[in-house]
C-alpha cells in the first residue's frame, strides 16, 4: 500500500472513531434536550424550561429519563439521529420514531402545554415531572381532562 | 403430622376464589391451611418502593418471579408475582368474558379442544366473579348477560366511540377490574395508566378485597412455604410436602387443592409422579402485536382507564378455522406525536391473537426440586397466519377512519402475562389432566385450579375464567 492511501484510510478511520464515540458516548441529557428544542420549535417555549424539567429530573428520587429510556433505547436515538438522512436510513426506524416522540412527550406531559388542551399560541412552562406516582390521575388526554370528548 | 381438612396451595386468583366458596359453604369446624411461598407486600409498601422512598428490610426482599424457573428463550417470557395474591398485584384487571363459541372450537373450527363445560355452566359463576371484583362493563356486549354489570362502564375515547358506532356489540368498552367509581377501600380509576402498580388502589387485588377471607378462624395462612408435591398413596392425596427456611416438611391434608399458577401445579404433580400425558404439557399465552394509528383529523380524547376498549370484530369468525381468533384493545396511554397542531392525532391498539397449546411446550422437572423447567419451542403457526392477515383485516374494519398512516410492530410482544393450558381439563384421562369440576382424573382429593385447567386459551384475558371455574368447581364439590 503506498504511503499516501494508508494515510488516508488512517485518518478516515481516526475520525469514524471519534464521529462514532461522540455519537455514542454524548450526554442523552444534552442529546434530549436538543431533540425537545428542535421538534417543540413551533410552540412557545424558552429553553431555560427544558433546563428546568432536567434539573428537576436529575433531583427527583425516581429518574423518569432513566426508566424510560435504557442504553440500548439511547443509542438507537442518537444513533438515527445522526446518520439517518434523506436517502439512507438505519433500521428499526419506527422505534426511533416511538422514542424520540417519547421523549418530546415526557416534557410536554410535564408543563402546562396539554393542561392547556394544546394550545399553541399561549407560552409553555415546566410544571412538575410527569410521573403518576408523584402525582395520579395526571392523564390529560383522559375524560377527567376531556369529559365531553368521548360522551 | 399435623392434619387438615383442606390444604391450599397459593393465595392467587385461583386459590382465593376457590377458598371464598369453600368457606361459605363449609362448617365451622373446619380446618383449612394456605401454603403461600411469598410474604404479604402490602400495597402501600409497594407505592413506597416505588417512589424510591425507604421501604422495611421484609419488603425489600420479596421474591420476583426471576430465577424461579429453568428456561433459555429470550423471545418468550412468562411472567408472574410470587407473593401474597399473586399476580393480582401487578395485573391490569381487563376482565372480558369468553364467548360461547370459545367453548367448543373443535367442533365448531376443527382446531384445539371441546371443553367439557359450556357458556351456560359458567355463566351463574361469571356473575358471581364480576359481583366479587366489582366489574364495570357496558349493556351491550357480545356475550350473553343476564344482568348489568356491578358498576358502570369506563368511558369510550373519541376514536372508540366511531368504533363502537359503527360496530356495535363488537367494539365495546372493555369490562374491567379497574374500579369505574369507588368502591368498598378502592378508588376510582383516574386515568393514571400505570396499572401494573395502580397509584389509587382503584383495581381489584385479594389484597384489597378478599384478604377477609385469609383471617376467618378456619383459615390457618403460612408464608415462606413452598410446596414441593403431593404425598400420594395408592391415587390418594394425604397431604404436601413443602419447604419452609431450607427445611422439608410434611403436612396432611383431606383435600388438596392447587393454586399456584399453571407453570406451578404442573410442576407440583410432576413431582408427585404424575405420569398423566398432558400433565406439563400445552404451555401457551396468547400472542400479541401493537400497532400506532396517525389520524388526518381526529383527536383521540376523553377515554377513562388504560385501556378503554375491545374490539371482536374478526374474534369470533370464519377464518378462525385456519388462524387465530383476534381481541383487540385500544390503549389509552398519554402517548403523542410531535408535530404541530396533530400532537393527539395518534391511536395506538394491540392485536391480541390465541395460540393452539402445543405438547411440545411444556412444563418439566429439574434437577433442583424447587425449579421447574420451561420448554417453549415456539407458538403455532395458526397465530403466524393471523399476523399475516392483520393487515388485511385492519383495511377491512378500520379504513372508515381518517387515518394517515398505520405503524406496526411487526413483532410480537414477548408476553401476554397469561399462562395456560398445562393441566387442561376434558372429559377423558387420555384428553386431559382434570375433570370439568377440576378434579384431577387420577388423584380424587386433588383440585388443579387456575389457568392451566384451559384445554383452548382463546383470544381474551383469562382470569375472569379462571375465577368462575374456582368459584364453580367448589360449588358443585362441597
Ligand atoms: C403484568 C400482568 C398483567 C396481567 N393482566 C391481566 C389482565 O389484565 N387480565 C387478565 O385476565 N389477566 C391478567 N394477567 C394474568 C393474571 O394475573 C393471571 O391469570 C392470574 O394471576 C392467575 O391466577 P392464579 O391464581 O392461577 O396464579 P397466580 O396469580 O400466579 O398466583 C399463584 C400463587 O401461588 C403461589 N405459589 C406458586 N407456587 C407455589 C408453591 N409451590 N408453593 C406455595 N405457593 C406457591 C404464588 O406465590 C402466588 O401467590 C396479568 C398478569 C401479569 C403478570
Amino acid at each position: 500500500m503506498r504511503r499516501r492511501t494508508f494515510l488516508r484510510l488512517a485518518g478516515f478511520a481516526t475520525a469514524g472513531i471519534a464521529i462514532g464515540g461522540y455519537i455514542a458516548f454524548q450526554n442523552f441529557e444534552k442529546f434530549a434536550s436538543k431533540i425537545i428544542l428542535k421538534d417543540t420549535a413551533s410552540l412557545k417555549i424558552d429553553p431555560a424550561e427544558i433546563d428546568k424539567f432536567f434539573k428537576a429530573v436529575s433531583e427527583s428520587k425516581f429518574n423518569v429519563m432513566d426508566d424510560l429510556f435504557p442504553f440500548h433505547h439511547r443509542q438507537l436515538l442518537k444513533w438515527h439521529y445522526y446518520i439517518d438522512n434523506g436517502l439512507f436510513s438505519l433500521p428499526y426506524k419506527v422505534n426511533y420514531n416511538a422514542y424520540r416522540n417519547k421523549i418530546v412527550m415526557i416534557f410536554l406531559l410535564s408543563t402546562n402545554f396539554f393542561i392547556n388542551r394544546m394550545d399553541e399560541s399561549k407560552p409553555v412552562y415546566f410544571t412538575s415531572v410527569y410521573d403518576p406516582y408523584q402525582i395520579p390521575c395526571c392523564n390529560p388526554f383522559s375524560n377527567l381532562f376531556y369529559p365531553e370528548a368521548g360522551a | 403430622m399435623e392434619k387438615f381438612d383442606l390444604v391450599i396451595v397459593g393465595t392467587g386468583f385461583g386459590a382465593s376464589f376457590f377458598l371464598k366458596k369453600y368457606l361459605e359453604k363449609s362448617p365451622p369446624s373446619r380446618k383449612v391451611l394456605v401454603l403461600e411461598r411469598g410474604i404479604m407486600f402490602p400495597h402501600a409498601e409497594r407505592l413506597k418502593e416505588r417512589r424510591r422512598e425507604k421501604i422495611a428490610e421484609e419488603y425489600a426482599k420479596a421474591g420476583s418471579y426471576i430465577g424461579t424457573y429453568e428456561y433459555h428463550n429470550s423471545d418468550k417470557t412468562w411472567v408472574f408475582e410470587p407473593n401474597f395474591g399473586g399476580s393480582s398485584n401487578c395485573w391490569t384487571g381487563c376482565t372480558p368474558r369468553f364467548l360461547p363459541n370459545d367453548f367448543k372450537m373443535k367442533s365448531l373450527y376443527g382446531v384445539g379442544q371441546d371443553w367439557p363445560i359450556g357458556y351456560t355452566d359458567i355463566a351463574p359463576y361469571y356473575d358471581e366473579a364480576e359481583e366479587i371484583m366489582m366489574i364495570g362493563g357496558p349493556a351491550l356486549t357480545p356475550f350473553p348477560r343476564n344482568k348489568p354489570y356491578p358498576l358502570p362502564p369506563q368511558k369510550l375515547s373519541s376514536v372508540d366511540k366511531l368504533l363502537a358506532n359503527r360496530y356495535r356489540e363488537l367494539y365495546i368498552s372493555q369490562p374491567t377490574a379497574r374500579a369505574t367509581i369507588p368502591v368498598g377501600i378502592r378508588n376510582g380509576c383516574c386515568s393514571s395508566g400505570v396499572c401494573e402498580l395502580c397509584p389509587v388502589d382503584s383495581k381489584f387485588t385479594i389484597e384489597n378485597t378478599l384478604s377477609s377471607i385469609f383471617k376467618d378462624p378456619r383459615v390457618t395462612l403460612r408464608y415462606n412455604t413452598t410446596v414441593l408435591s403431593l404425598i400420594i398413596e395408592n391415587n390418594n392425596a394425604k397431604g404436601v410436602i413443602y419447604q419452609k427456611e431450607g427445611k422439608n416438611l410434611e403436612v396432611g391434608g383431606d383435600i388438596i387443592a392447587l393454586g399456584g399458577n399453571a407453570i406451578f401445579n404442573a410442576h407440583i404433580l410432576l413431582a408427585s409422579g404424575d405420569k398423566s400425558y398432558y400433565t406439563g404439557r400445552g404451555l401457551s399465552d396468547q400472542r400479541g402485536t401493537f400497532a400506532t394509528f396517525y389520524f388526518h383529523d381526529l383527536d383521540n380524547l376523553g377515554g377513562s382507564s388504560s385501556i378503554t376498549a375491545n374490539g371482536y370484530m374478526f374474534y369470533d369468525v370464519e377464518s378462525r378455522k385456519n388462524y387465530s381468533g383476534c381481541i383487540i384493545e385500544s390503549f389509552n396511554e398519554p402517548i403523542i406525536r410531535s408535530e404541530p397542531g396533530k400532537w393527539r392525532k395518534i391511536a395506538k391498539f394491540k392485536f391480541i391473537f390465541e395460540d393452539l397449546p402445543n405438547d411440545n411446550n411444556r412444563v418439566l422437572l429439574s434437577n433442583d426440586p424447587l425449579k421447574p423447567k420451561l420448554e417453549y419451542n415456539g407458538h403455532d403457526k395458526y397465530v403466524d397466519k393471523a399476523m399475516d392477515h392483520l393487515e388485511e383485516n385492519i383495511q377491512k374494519y378500520f379504513s372508515f377512519l381518517p387515518i394517515e398512516k398505520i405503524e406496526f410492530d411487526n413483532y410480537f410482544q414477548k408476553s401476554e402475562f397469561h399462562i395456560c393450558a398445562t393441566t387442561r381439563m376434558g372429559n377423558e384421562q387420555k384428553d386431559s389432566v382434570i375433570d370439568k369440576n377440576l378434579i384431577h382424573h387420577q388423584y380424587r382429593n386433588v383440585f388443579v385450579l387456575g389457568s392451566g385447567a384451559f384445554p383452548t386459551i382463546t383470544p381474551a384475558n383469562p382470569t375472569l375464567t379462571l375465577s368462575a371455574l374456582s368459584l364453580m368447581s367448589a360449588d358443585k364439590s362441597f
